[in-house]
């Protein structure tokens, strides 16, 4: 009878073991074998990807034969559009003036013209006039005729920065007077003459300082090492900081005028000299080319024109007070000499950016 | 036996079914990714304002008579706004008043230029450009035609030689060089007929001058007691030849810095550090003179 119950028992937990061990060999079956692990996809994850899908994405930029038009992403500048869409980064100005901005903000609308309007700078109401300066020797204290004080050279900087004036190379001068380029409304060119070490000392740091491009006129004679003078080694550390150096013959010598009792064959054979060599020695130390001139007393004649053209300069530069049209014979440049005696009010005279004489 | 066996078809049961794990959902191993950018601008037509933007400008310009700049403004509308039937009107307009008036300009200039008005030649060549920046000839008379000549331009006649022609231009056949050079002839070349040479003009240094001392009067340099107010023009082309003779002074040419400072006191009779140099400079070149 034990025995029986013992059987029965035994049959009834084989029974719930069965059962048990039924259930959970299902469920193990019922569980779905594991997916292989999505690999982590390349785009903006779970969390910053809007559920429902994005409108379709237009682009900001449209480009037609004649300009391109575009609403400003962030990181864009005025600089890097010019540089992008005008292949010219110093353009930026030029998109600034057509769309009535000083600088880009994001989702600006801009509209950039592709072909360069405004060469010559002519409306109805009168035309364009770029000043260019020219210094020549600078101190500390002492002023004199063609002397500017430290302080006054670096308030006439201050003067323009503050004044909304852009101090342009002369390469963009030329351009402009080729009528290829328009400039900005107020452009001016800052020139320095002769070999005098103070611009090395004194009006050389207050530039870089500023930024400004400059062109400095050397006369190749007169490079040394010495006290008083420039050496090739000051006008090639120059030449690396923004500092064009160009031509201001080879001994400064008045080309307009006859030395001596010299014949014209004389004459015409030292204008070769004075004009050929100079630029030969500065490209051959500087490694640069030489383009323009500045006339030793602003002094020149037409035969020195007619050698200037057939040597390949582009330019040259008189002293001459006044500003200067796109149309300005381009060997007749005009330059404003900036006396030491000058006051701030006298300087500004000499910025002359527009002749507003209605041309009608 | 069969209970054993029984039991043993349990325990595998029971083992398969408890080895099986459930899946443990662990949060994916992502690769590195960027901090996250702000997302860019996008906005569902970016171009939507623009034909009416550039509209007003287009107007504005039209108003203040910058033709070229309200033409091109109408050329930004019609783009965005491609049946605008304004913009189509208004760009025909514009270039037709652009056509006529830089024409009309440019013959007036031409008249002028041809009567030597040369300032009001200008004018007209300069309004031409105001309308029409692209017109070629208006630019190549602003900025050859109306400008100093830098070369006479001769056509060769039968039996001219780089001789003849330079005793017949320059009243000298021993310039001759200056032909060759200009031209890059051999002097030694015969001469086609009908060819164009350039010849370059020689400065007045080369005829015959004054003497600035002799020209120069002595009462200038003694002003009356009550001196005229000088015209700041007038004043400013003394202070160059001052600065000239500067110039000249520091590079210690006396007899030149002399010269521009007697023509900075010719112009400006008060010029006062001219009269102070002036005889500085008179004194010193006394003293060299004397000295062995």
């Amino acid at each position: 009878m034990v025995e029986k119950e013992s059987l029965m028992f035994r049959r009834h937990l084989l029974f719930y073991l069965s059962f048990i061990s039924f259930s959970l060999f299902l469920l193990s079956c019922a569980t779905l074998p594991r997916q292989p692990e999505p690999e982590p996809s390349p785009g903006p994850s779970p969390e910053v990807q809007p559920s429902p899908p994005p409108p379709p994405v237009l682009s900001n930029v449209r480009i037609f034969p004649d300009f391109v038009a575009l609403v400003a992403q962030p990181g864009e500048t005025l600089t890097s559009l010019a540089e992008k869409y005008l292949n010219d980064p110093s353009m930026d100005w030029f998109i600034g003036e057509w769309n009535g901005i000083n600088s880009l903000t994001p989702g600006q609308e801009v509209i950039i013209p592709l072909s360069p309007f405004g060469r010559g700078g002519v409306s109805l109401k009168g035309y364009q006039m770029v000043p260019i300066l020219s210094y020549h020797k600078f101190s500390r204290e002492k002023a004199d005729i063609l002397t500017v004080t430290e302080s006054a050279f670096r308030e006439q900087m201050s003067f323009l920065k503050r004044n909304g004036y852009q101090v342009i190379p002369l390469d963009h001068l030329f351009d402009f007077i080729e009528y290829r380029r328009p400039l900005p409304k107020k452009s001016v060119v800052i020139t320095i003459d002769d070999n005098w070490i103070s611009t090395y000392e004194i009006a050389f740091p207050i530039l870089k300082q500023y930024g400004y491009p400059a062109t400095l006129f050397v006369y190749t004679d007169l490079i040394l090492p010495g006290k008083k003078i420039l050496s090739w080694d000051h006008l090639s550390e120059m030449a690396k900081h923004g500092i064009d150096i160009q031509c201001h013959t080879k001994s400064h010598r008045n080309l307009d005028k006859r030395n001596g009792q010299e014949s014209f064959r004389e004459y015409f054979k030292t204008l070769e000299k004075e004009l050929a060599e100079s630029a030969e020695i500065i490209k051959k130390r500087l490694n640069r080319e030489v383009k323009y001139l500045a006339y030793p007393y602003g002094d020149t004649n037409p035969l020195v024109i007619g050698l200037l053209t057939k040597m390949g300069y582009r330019g040259a530069l008189t002293v001459e007070r006044g500003s200067n049209p796109f149309f300005i014979h381009p060997y007749k440049i005009n330059r404003s000499m900036i006396f030491g005696t000058f006051s701030l009010k006298d300087f500004e005279n000499n910025l002359t950016y527009f002749n507003n004489h209605e041309i009608q | 036996m069969s209970l054993k066996r029984s039991y043993l078809f349990i325990l595998i049961l029971l083992f398969y079914g408890c080895a099986i794990e459930r899946p443990i959902t662990k949060a994916p191993v992502r690769e590195k990714v960027p901090p996250p950018q702000p997302p860019p601008l996008q906005i569902e037509d970016p171009f939507q304002g623009f034909a009416e933007k550039y509209r007003l400008k287009a107007h504005e310009f039209e108003r203040s008579g910058e033709l070229p700049k309200a033409l091109f403004f109408w050329k930004v509308v019609s783009c965005f706004a491609k049946d605008d039937q304004e913009a189509r009107r208004r760009m025909d307009e514009i270039e037709t008043t652009i056509r006529i008036e830089s024409e009309r300009h440019f013959q007036k200039g031409l008249e002028a230029f041809h009567k030597n008005l040369t300032e009001m030649a200008m004018k007209e060549f300069l309004m031409t450009l105001a309308y029409d920046p692209e017109h070629r000839q208006a630019l190549d008379f602003l900025k050859d035609r109306l400008n100093d000549q830098d070369y006479i331009l001769y056509k060769t006649k039968t039996g001219d030689t780089l001789r003849r022609i330079s005793q017949e231009v320059y009243h000298d056949a021993d310039k001759e060089f200056l032909i060759s050079y200009f031209n890059r002839l051999d002097s030694h070349d015969s001469l086609k007929t009908g060819i164009t040479l350039r010849l370059p003009i020689l400065p007045p240094i080369w005829s015959a001058k004054k003497n600035r001392l002799e020209e120069f009067s002595p009462t200038s340099l003694n002003p009356s007691p009550t001196p005229k107010k000088i015209d700041p023009m007038v004043q400013e082309q003394a202070d160059i030849h001052y600065a000239k003779g500067v110039k000249y002074f520091l590079s210690e040419e006396l007899e030149k810095a002399i010269e521009e400072w007697e023509e900075a006191i010719r112009i400006n009779p008060n010029h006062p550090q001219a009269k102070r140099d002036l005889q500085r400079a008179r004194r010193m070149l006394h003293h060299l003179r004397k000295a062995p």
